[in-house]
């Protein structure tokens, strides 16, 4: 009775131990939903700190001014700088608290999936801006010849 | 001639908005390099507003270069062996005992009978009259026989005729000076000497209409030159050179003239005495000239803010309808802020105050910014095409509508804007027209001080929304950390900015020209 007792406190412990340090299997549905929507949250951060940038960036005189250029490169930039965040958030802090096995197997395709979908909806969103406010700054991420 | 170059200024400002103004310029001396120089603006007006349909364009309202102007050039053939000076044309010499010799000689000197008139009158007034008279009368009689006509007698024709055609609602303004030779001379006689011409031309079945309408400037004396020398004077051809040391005094006569003048005072509506109060500017100082410079390609003489004021009597005279029912010359003048021997000028001393004053404000000082963006900002002063930074602004914010503009065009008018502002060639700061204005105030001059900077380290980071000194004229900056400049292209591109209808503009140039001063105008708030 007392090595049965013990025994099944030392399994509730290794089990307790176990839900407390990883996500298990059942819980790995609502991360991958949590996960595209954060992807969509990302792209828009993203988005939002591209048009301010752009903004920030005056016109500048001359025959030919390099403001848009430089608009164009911090919009770029920051396109290749949400996808990798997002990534690294993911195999940095989300990955690791999956329990090894099921759950792990059953998540791993999605961080890429969603990492792919930043970008995407981040040059999506970028462009459909840049045709509404085609006269603005933000149009001259994708300027019309 | 420099009155002219003003006027054309004012005209490309936009100050005679939905007018169709035809110049005629009359000189004496062909080569001349202040007519050259007007002359050559005139044209690069027309040239901007041309397009293939319409040489010389049309007008239009409430934008730059709204005005159509037609140059029209008459000038007297003094050059030919047979004319060169009074003798020669007169042939009194022929008959010595003569009526003409005796009454040329009881008028005339010998020298002044014999000196060469190819650079003109040399302040001979009493000769100038007779021949300018005379030389109309001539090209009248040529246009009548109809063969081989000069080009100046065809352009002059040309000309006369719209004032015929015009009737009653023509209105003909003299710019002249009273104190030296030309335009001396031609003010009393012009309008006797044009309607005696169209009488000849048109077989004495056409006259001037009773109800056309005169006016003239009565500029009196503001600069000087080198006294000619006894060495210089000691040809036939140079017995006569006009000496700046009497301009005050032919000034004074000239006034007591067209006080008293019962023909002048008949024939002109409104006589606009404009004069300088202060020491008259030197145009030998500085220069190395060993002669007096009579005339010729040599004579090309800054600007001076006289004869803005002239061409602003002359928009006095156009626009406003003050004096037209006058049947005796009415005689105006203008003063200004005077303290302590400096003269002020704001924008209200020029075509005059409230309205008028706002007119003049929002239109100069939107030209002044506009070449400040394409000379300063644009680098045009320094050889780079400064209006296509416009145009390449106006693609790069998917702004197409002007993509049709030339390359050539948009030199044109960078050229132009040379003229009127400033340009530097190499190390050398050369004034256009406005600087040589500005230096020839001694107190304010309109806008602010550092408007006419010609540091090149000012000029390279000049803030074209900073030319008044008036707080309420400044563009917006747009927040803390914005820029004026910055704040005028989000004006610029914005669709509200785009010409109207209501601009009468139809072409692309027209158009381009109209948005441009629209952001301008937007941000200087004349008019918020």
């Amino acid at each position: 009775m007392k090595k049965t007792l013990s025994f099944f406190i030392l399994l509730s412990a290794i089990g307790l131990d176990t839900y407390a340090k990883c996500i298990g299997p059942r819980d790995v549905p609502a991360l991958i939903t949590q996960t595209y929507i954060l992807s969509a949250v990302v792209a828009i951060v993203f988005i939002l700190l591209a048009v301010v940038s752009a903004n920030l960036i005056k016109f500048e005189g001359g025959t030919n001014p390099k403001d848009p250029g430089k608009r164009r490169v911090w919009f770029w930039l920051l396109a290749a700088l949400s996808p990798i965040a997002f990534l690294g958030y993911n195999l940095l802090l989300v990955i690791p608290e999956l329990c090894k096995g099921p759950a792990s197997s059953k998540f791993s395709m999605h961080p890429f999936i969603a990492t792919g979908i930043v970008l995407v909806l981040y040059i999506l969103i970028g462009l459909v801006l840049s045709k509404t406010m085609k006269r603005g700054k933000v149009g001259n991420w994708f300027p019309s010849k | 001639m420099r009155c002219l170059e003003a006027f054309t200024h004012m005209c490309a400002m936009g100050l005679y908005d939905s007018k169709e103004i035809n110049i005629l310029t009359l000189d004496t001396d062909q080569t001349n390099g202040n007519k050259e120089r007007a002359e050559n603006l005139v044209k690069q007006y027309n040239r901007i507003k041309t397009t293939p349909n319409k040489p010389g364009g049309l007008p239009n309202e409430d934008t730059f270069f709204s005005a159509k102007l037609n140059l029209y050039r008459f000038w007297t053939d003094y050059n030919n062996p047979a004319r060169t000076n009074f003798k020669n044309i007169t042939q009194i010499h022929v008959d010595p005992e003569g009526e003409n010799k005796l009454l040329s000689d009881l008028f005339l000197d010998e020298n002044v009978q014999q000196f060469n008139l190819a650079h003109g009158y040399r302040a001979q007034t009493h000769l100038g009259s007779y021949l300018m008279y005379h030389a109309i009368i001539e090209a009248a009689r040529s246009l009548k026989d109809g063969k081989e006509l000069k080009s100046e007698e065809q352009e002059f024709g040309e000309f006369f005729n719209k004032i015929f055609m015009a009737e009653s609602d023509a209105k003909v303004f003299v710019f002249g000076s009273i104190f030296g030779g030309t335009g001396a001379s031609s003010i009393p006689v012009i309008p006797k000497a044009l309607n005696d011409a169209i009488k000849i031309r048109g077989g004495d079945k056409m006259s001037l209409s009773k109800d056309a309408k005169f006016g003239s400037t009565l500029l009196t004396e503001y600069f000087s030159f080198k006294k000619p020398d006894s060495a210089q004077m000691a040809s036939k051809d140079d017995s006569v050179i006009a000496d700046s040391s009497f301009f005050t005094l032919n000034s004074q006569a000239a006034l007591q003239f067209y006080q008293g003048d019962p023909t002048v005072q008949k024939t002109y509506k409104r006589m606009y005495h404009i004069g300088w109060p202060i020491e008259s500017q030197d145009f030998s100082k500085d220069k190395k000239d060993k002669k007096t410079i009579t005339g010729g390609g040599a004579q090309k003489n800054p600007c001076h803010v006289t004869e803005l004021l002239c061409a602003c009597a002359a928009y006095d005279f156009f626009v406003n309808d003050a004096g037209e029912k006058n049947t005796k010359a009415e005689y105006v003048y203008k003063s200004a802020k005077y303290k302590d021997s400096v003269l002020d000028f704001d924008y209200n001393d020029f075509i005059g105050n409230n309205e008028n004053g706002k007119h003049f404000g929002n239109k100069f000082g939107a030209f002044v910014s506009f070449m400040h963006l394409a000379l300063s900002v644009n680098k045009g002063a320094k050889g780079e095409n400064g209006v296509s930074g416009f145009l390449n602004k106006f693609k790069q914010q998917s702004i197409h509508q002007y993509d049709s503009l030339t390359e050539e065009y948009s030199k044109d008018l960078t050229d132009y804007l040379t003229k009127f502002g400033y340009y530097v060639d190499g190390q050398d700061f050369v004034d256009g027209w406005l600087y040589q204005i500005r230096k020839s105030v001694s107190g304010k001059f309109i806008f602010d001080d550092s408007a006419f900077t010609r540091d090149p380290r000012e000029l390279s980071k000049f803030d074209p929304g900073k030319i008044w000194s008036e707080k309420d004229y400044l563009w917006d900056k747009g927040g803390l950390l914005g820029s004026r400049y910055d704040t005028f292209v989000k004006t610029l591109v914005d669709k509200d900015t785009e010409p109207t209808d209501s601009q009468n503009c139809s072409e692309t140039k027209e158009k381009f020209l109209a948005h441009v001063y629209n952001a301008i105008k937007k941000s200087q708030k004349f008019y918020a």
